[in-house]
């Protein structure tokens, strides 16, 4: 991964001032994400992947300090003037929703939709529009697509307007598409579907996904590389592979860990949760922001965030833990189920 | 005569265009339930008779005949009765429908005018427009409609316009209030965030994205207003700052009627009538307007 990335995000930071005080949602997070790159940010909610996302597009909260920079190739996206934002915005880089019940409008049909994308980036309107948006419903397989031009969204189901949304997003053929738990909401046979448009649009289409999830399952399915977020931190990245078979960090760990896996021992592991909460972030760090809830936690975790730094030499495996070897998490849950 | 002839007597073949047609305004109908019918029923004749009453009208509804002042009704040649000065009462009320109806109306929209966009960018840009907006339009909503219709007329001569004028501005704090409320709803709903990351501008994200959402609450206001503006109006006429004698309307006759309530209670009784058919069709109509306008009630 030598070539200049597509998206850079380089020290993001984002603060919030609210009546209780100041809050810091992400803090110190750098990612890249590479042409025809699948990138998942995996994280609890509240880890700040989410608005890490919007604020790529400049569209965070009213109130937000960001701070940091975000390049789009060669052009920065922080400095950039609000008109050349909502250029880029539908256009270079797209962005799906979790939940398709309520990213449509309800009060037009679902072509209209689909076709205003395309008048506002590209110009077309009347049959070129129509046309075009039938492509796109065929592109992103969603049957009867001359029906459903003048249909409404709730005459659709879940999967059905998610892929309407996928159409939308995809209209202007956009370099990267930003995919915010696109299919959290949708039982996992659609699931499945979706995520297998989403790989093969991928595939013709050239771009690049950044897929927001917190299932570890769609992360196996999707991803090339994954990024581990944590109360407004990255933790950890690796190649999807590699993070999965041996994860340096013990919240990765922990993830993991939580997780059902399907094969033979499903009756016998027991899941085992993390225990506490994702804390609330006022400030700078004085400590590991996983410390709290860590099972490994020493003394030197209480002095500063660790930075991220290489787990094997010659790799693209980083983690931000100052531990040098955490115990196998196999034989350490061991015995807690013995304990029950 | 022979087969797919269509001759005279013999009905022509319904084509499968006609019967998709008439198999999908069967299936709209049910939308709206018996009361919406017989509201909008009851509506459009009161539209009708504003339109056209003044051409049914048996007499000239200012002539007076004092031959035969406080006709009683089913009077021959008055069916409605006489008033104080013997002018007919059918030809008054058929005339009245105009004037009171036309209050109604115009002062709403002329609130929906105003209030509709108002509402709508005070709730889309929060913060302190929001606050400036409906701080004043709190203040406009504490300002008792009645008094800004006197200090009107105090300026130009009471008539229907000043009427109208005062009820529309009443109207416009509540329109916005509700306009607001909605875009507030809205503005934080996913679509509306789905077409911010498609590169749309603000304009054209309240105009394509929310208006048409805001539009159905509004609407409901707006059938719910109408009634009560033509009270309103009415009232308005009765206490001498609307429409001003010798000109019939609901109100004034009402007004009028009260002098002569031992008499003749006839003459409150019909204006009174109207008035409260007038307010209940538009009241049930637009409940149904309501109820058929939700796309979720579609089938």
């Amino acid at each position: 991964m030598n070539e200049t990335p597509l998206l850079r995000i380089e020290d993001l930071r984002i603060s919030f001032r609210t009546a209780r005080g100041p809050l810091l949602a992400v803090n110190q997070v750098s990612l890249s994400l590479h042409d025809n790159e699948v990138l998942a940010v995996v994280g609890e909610s509240g880890s700040g992947k989410t608005l890490t996302a919007l604020s790529v597009l400049g569209l965070e909260p009213p109130g937000a300090a960001v701070s940091g920079r975000i390049w789009l190739g060669d052009e920065e996206l922080r400095g950039a003037s609000p008109r050349r934002l909502r250029d880029i915005r539908g256009a270079s880089i797209a962005m799906i929703f979790q939940e398709p019940m309520t990213s449509l409008n309800p009060s037009l049909t679902v072509g209209r939709q689909v076709a205003e994308v395309l008048r506002r980036h590209q110009g077309l309107s009347g049959n070129d529009a129509k046309s075009r948006v039938l492509e796109l419903f065929d592109l992103v397989r969603l049957p009867d697509a001359e029906r459903h031009l003048r249909s409404y969204p709730h005459q659709l189901s879940g999967g059905m307007r998610q892929r309407v949304m996928i159409a939308m997003a995809v209209a202007c053929g956009p370099s990267v598409l930003i995919a915010d738990e696109p299919t959290t909401a949708l039982d996992p046979t659609i699931e499945t579907q979706i995520l297998s448009l989403l790989r093969d649009l991928r595939a013709s289409l050239g771009m690049a996904v950044l897929l927001i999830t917190h299932n570890l399952g769609v992360v196996s399915r999707m991803a090339d590389r994954v990024v581990v977020m944590y109360a407004g931190h990255v933790l950890e990245q690796a190649p999807t592979a590699e993070l999965l078979a041996s994860p340096a960090h013990p919240y990765t760990i922990g993830l993991l860990g939580a997780v059902p896996q399907p094969g033979s021992n499903a009756d016998t592991r027991r899941l085992t949760p993390i225990a506490g909460q994702v804390p609330l972030l006022r400030e700078e760090p004085t400590n590991c922001v996983f410390s709290p809830r860590c099972a490994y936690a020493e003394p030197r975790c209480l002095t500063a965030q660790p930075a991220l730094r290489q787990v094997t030499s010659g790799t693209a495996h980083q983690a931000a833990c100052v531990l040098d070897r955490i115990p196998d998490p196999a034989r350490e849950t061991a015995p807690r189920a013995q304990a029950t | 005569m022979t087969a797919g002839v269509a001759g005279p007597g013999v009905p022509a073949p319904v084509s499968a265009r006609d019967a998709a047609r008439i198999v999908r305004a069967a299936r709209v109908r049910p939308r709206f339930s018996a009361l919406a019918i017989v509201g909008a029923a009851g509506s459009l004749i009161v539209v009708l008779v504003a339109v056209f009453g003044p051409l049914a009208a048996p007499y000239d509804p200012n002539a007076p005949n004092f031959a035969l002042i406080l006709a009683p009704p089913l009077s021959p040649h008055h069916l409605l009765g006489t008033d104080q000065l013997g002018r007919d009462v059918l030809s008054r009320m058929l005339y009245g429908a105009r004037p009171t109806l036309a209050a109604g109306i115009v002062s709403t929209l002329l609130g929906t005018a105003i209030g509709l966009p108002y509402g709508m960018i005070a709730g889309y840009f929060r913060g302190p427009v929001d606050m400036v907006l409906m701080r004043a339009a709190d203040v406009m909503l504490a300002f008792p409609f009645l008094l800004l219709a006197v200090g009107l007329a105090a300026i130009s001569q009471p008539t229907l316009w000043t009427a109208v004028l005062a009820l529309g501005v009443a109207q416009v704090p509540v329109i916005a209030r509700i306009a607001r409320g909605a875009t507030l709803e809205i503005r934080d709903l996913e679509y509306v965030q789905a077409a911010l990351v498609n590169g749309e501008r603000d304009l054209a994200i309240l105009g394509r994205q929310i208006l048409p959402n805001v539009l159905r609450p509004v609407t409901v206001q707006t059938t719910v207003a109408i009634p009560t503006s033509i009270v309103g109006a009415a009232i308005l006429s009765f206490l001498g700052l609307g429409v001003q004698p010798p000109t019939a309307d609901w109100g004034g006759m009402l007004a009028q009627a009260q002098q002569y309530l031992y008499q003749s209670v006839w003459l409150g009784v019909f204006p009174g009538i109207a008035i409260f058919l007038t307010a209940l069709c538009f009241n049930l109509f637009g409940d149904g307007l309501t109820d058929a306008l939700n796309p979720r009630g579609r089938r």
